[in-house]
């Protein structure tokens, strides 16, 4: 049986979230309050909405090519060459996504659960489950970031529970005590976390109802933005500012804080859990990675190169880096990743429109 | 075919996933599940003893073997002695308290609480808190029947809390205070009596050296026995400045202190009364309920010296009124009122005037400077700047409950 290749409009903006949240969120108040101090939360909210404002460019760029992907009309939106040099650098990007991803969350895990497993193993592990979900298919990444997501959900509130034993005099003033060079910092730290949602790019062609498309962009990106900030006002007043710029992943410390009379250790089991989240980023990085070499090589079986893809970035998982190294090599990764995605929003929207225009005017 | 293929590979994956903690397994004998931590400081090289309760040989009731102890230069040190010496690894993710001895407790503790910190197994919510004396001797407390130390102290701050007596600090919360700028730890003072040589003297009672144990003397002969002794009691609080502790407040003035901080609901105070024939003939020793407790603090810088004004509105029960006044009439209820309000603001004054004499911020009040007076903050002399604050407690009572009867209930007539 096919698996159908249409998405509703709550699975694209699942995926979109699925894509958004991965392992960002663990260090997120911790790098945001680095900059903007006090601020961070404010900062994380205005990173927010300002990549809302991109991400729905990005969906209006999509919506003049209902038919095609990136892969698609990349080249023939900016021509044989300099469009085989911006699909390439795309497909750069999201191997490099993918291996951050894997190997940041194996990381993480390395150091507070499995001390003694090889983080290679946990990262292909999270590669192959990656293989997985893309090869199915778009729809397939949507319905296991569906499950991902209603999986994921009551750890983060357990996380924004936190929230009712921290003190407010650490979040005050709002903004005051940071200058607005600093809170600018802090809100392009910030906006690293919210890389992935150029998902939205490949998943509007395959969308039942693509006028539905902005408005479930603008509630995944509300949405995330929304998580995004709770978390960073959580760890704030939690930890203060003093203690939280201390912590590598302050999200995690506060879940390991979360005891029950039935489960003990919720740090433990939410990150086992939050594997789901990690495969639904690395697999949309990877879905993507695998269509954007389609665009540069047409004749390119999808099912063969998606795991072709996969064991070539296997040898990435080789050797063990430690977690301080990778996040911040993950902040210089965030700046280009970011750049990339708002320049290409923004210089490809003008062109698209007039491309799109040209085109209908000569009734093709 | 490919269904079948791709559900091998899902199975395939997912028992790889499950078998990845084969490299992590360790067999529970190899492991030390740690509940109870102490730290002692002693003045010859190595000045630390950690001592550590072993909740496996305490289910053996092998009591020479229940606390582990060790001498050495840090925390770190002595983890590593644990481990070479046993054989075995610690873990820390069910530890309920640290115990810190007096004495360590006043040598700067950065480098334990980063020693502590970098456990990758440790759990933070468990409970911070000072022995009178040293920690060893508050481990080897006999704890009840059935019980083990650690559960046993944590249940005492438990029901401290419950009391409102102390507040049961967390690590995390600990170590917050301890690194944030104009904020200090408070802390549980607890001391073991019962079973060892620390019982306190005849009349002081479970409630320390305040004024708290005068009740059953001063309530004459409607004095009840005395509670059977606990082994382990809170007697105080633990005053900190940064990584040091630098004073202790008595129960009395602990809870007053909670007042001030609002967080004293559901609180019993036992409140020594300046002596009136009228409303106290029998004795002037009351204890109240605190039902609601709400601090509102301001604060005015003027040369430097920061003068802080805390309007207190407190609702309180009557737990054993004994005197023959009849409170039900508003002009008595109200001068009543008056009287606790006065005796609560003498007594505020006299317990901020202590807790910031020696330096320690446990109120936060550095926050309201660095809130108001931002161009006026400097963290580091905050500390020298503390101790100059003076203050004005207005505070407001309302009684809520007199108890069912207006007066005494005694024989009539016979």
């Amino acid at each position: 049986m096919r698996v159908r290749n249409r998405l509703t409009s709550f699975q694209h903006g699942v995926l979109i979230i699925g894509a958004l949240i991965a392992n960002g969120i663990f260090s997120l108040p911790r790098v945001a309050a680095q900059d903007a101090g006090r601020s961070a939360w404010v900062v994380v909210a205005f990173a927010g909405l300002v990549l809302l404002i991109v991400a729905l460019l990005s969906n209006r760029l999509a919506s003049y090519f209902p038919e095609e992907d990136p892969a698609g009309w990349g080249l023939r939106l900016m021509g044989p060459i300099v469009g085989r040099v911006w699909l390439l650098l795309y497909f750069l990007k999201c191997c490099f996504f993918i291996v951050l991803t894997m190997r940041i969350f194996a990381a993480i895990i390395t150091n507070r659960m499995l001390m003694h497993t090889p983080s290679s193993v946990l990262a292909g592990i999270v590669l192959l489950l990656s293989v997985l979900a893309a090869v199915i298919g778009i729809s397939g990444l949507a319905r296991f970031a569906e499950i991902s997501f209603m999986v994921w959900l009551p750890f983060m509130l357990l996380v924004v529970a936190t929230l009712l034993r921290g003190h407010l005099f650490h979040l005050q003033p709002v903004i005051g005590d940071t200058d607005l060079s600093a809170l600018l910092a802090g809100a392009k730290s910030a906006a690293f976390s919210f890389a992935g949602f150029d998902i939205l790019l490949f998943s509007y062609p395959h969308l039942e109802k693509p006028q539905n498309s902005a408005r479930a962009v603008f509630w995944a990106m509300v949405f995330v933005t929304a998580i995004y900030t709770l978390t960073t006002v959580a760890a704030l007043a939690f930890f203060g500012v003093e203690h939280l710029t201390r912590l590598l992943v302050p999200t995690l410390v506060m879940l390991s804080i979360a005891e029950t009379s039935v489960i003990e250790r919720f740090d433990s089991l939410a990150l086992f859990m939050w594997l789901g989240m990690v495969v639904v980023t690395s697999g949309t990085q990877l879905y993507m990675g695998t269509r954007l070499i389609q665009g540069l090589i047409p004749k390119a079986n999808f099912e063969k190169t998606a795991v072709f893809l996969g064991a070539f970035l296997l040898v990435s998982t080789w050797g063990e880096t430690p977690l301080r190294r990778l996040i911040t090599f993950a902040d210089y990764f965030g700046t280009f990743d970011i750049l990339f995605v708002t320049l290409s929003a923004v210089l490809l929207l003008p062109l698209a429109y007039f491309v799109n225009k040209r085109e209908r005017r000569l009734g093709r | 075919m490919i269904t079948a293929r791709r559900l091998l590979v899902l199975t395939l994956t997912i028992c790889s996933l499950l078998m990845t903690g084969c490299w992590d397994a360790l067999p529970v004998e190899k492991r030390i599940f740690a509940t109870a931590i102490g730290l002692d400081w002693v003045p010859e090289q190595p000045h630390l003893t950690v001592t550590v309760i072993h909740p496996l040989m305490e289910e053996k009731r092998a009591r020479e073997n229940r606390v582990l102890t060790f001498r050495a230069h840090s925390f770190g040190e002595a983890l590593a002695m644990l481990h070479h010496s046993s054989g075995q690894q610690l873990s820390l993710g069910v530890l309920s308290v640290i115990v810190i001895g007096r004495q360590a407790a006043e040598q700067p503790l950065s480098s334990f609480v980063n020693d502590l910190m970098a456990h990758p197994d440790l759990r933070l919510g468990a409970y911070v808190l000072v022995a009178s004396g040293t920690a060893q001797e508050l481990l080897a407390v006999t704890p009840p029947d059935h019980q083990r130390i650690a559960v046993h102290l944590r249940d005492v701050l438990h029901r401290a809390v419950r009391r409102s007596d102390a507040p049961a600090t967390t690590l995390y919360d600990f170590v917050t205070h301890v690194m944030t700028p104009g904020a200090d730890a408070i802390t549980a003072l607890l001391s073991p009596i019962g079973t060892l040589e620390h019982r306190p003297p005849p009349g002081q009672g479970a409630e320390g050296a305040g004024g708290g144990g005068q009740q059953a003397e001063g309530g004459g002969k409607n004095a009840l026995p005395s509670p059977p002794p606990e082994d382990v009691q809170v007697v105080g609080a633990a005053l900190w400045q940064g990584d040091t502790m630098v004073g202790e407040l008595t129960l009395p003035m602990a809870q007053h202190v909670f007042v001030a901080m609002g967080i004293a609901d559901a609180m019993l105070m036992k409140v020594l009364f300046a002596p009136d024939e009228r409303f106290f003939p029998g004795g002037s020793v009351m204890t109240l309920s605190i039902e609601g407790a709400r601090a509102d603090w301001s604060l005015d810088l003027a040369e430097g010296r920061p003068h802080y004004t805390l309007r207190l509105d407190v609702r309180l029960s009557l737990h054993n009124y004994a005197g023959t006044v009849d409170l039900s009439k508003q002009e008595n209820s109200e001068l009543f009122e008056k009287i606790i309000a006065s005796t609560f603001e003498q007594n505020m004054l006299e317990a901020l005037q202590r807790l910031v004499s020696t330096g320690s911020d446990a109120l936060s009040l550095g926050q309201l400077v660095r809130l108001k007076y931002p161009a006026e903050w400097d963290s580091k002399g905050w500390r020298d700047q503390l101790k100059t604050a003076t203050f004005d407690v207005q505070t407001k009572v309302e009684i809520r409950n007199m108890g069912l009867q207006l007066l005494r209930l005694e024989p009539v007539d016979k």
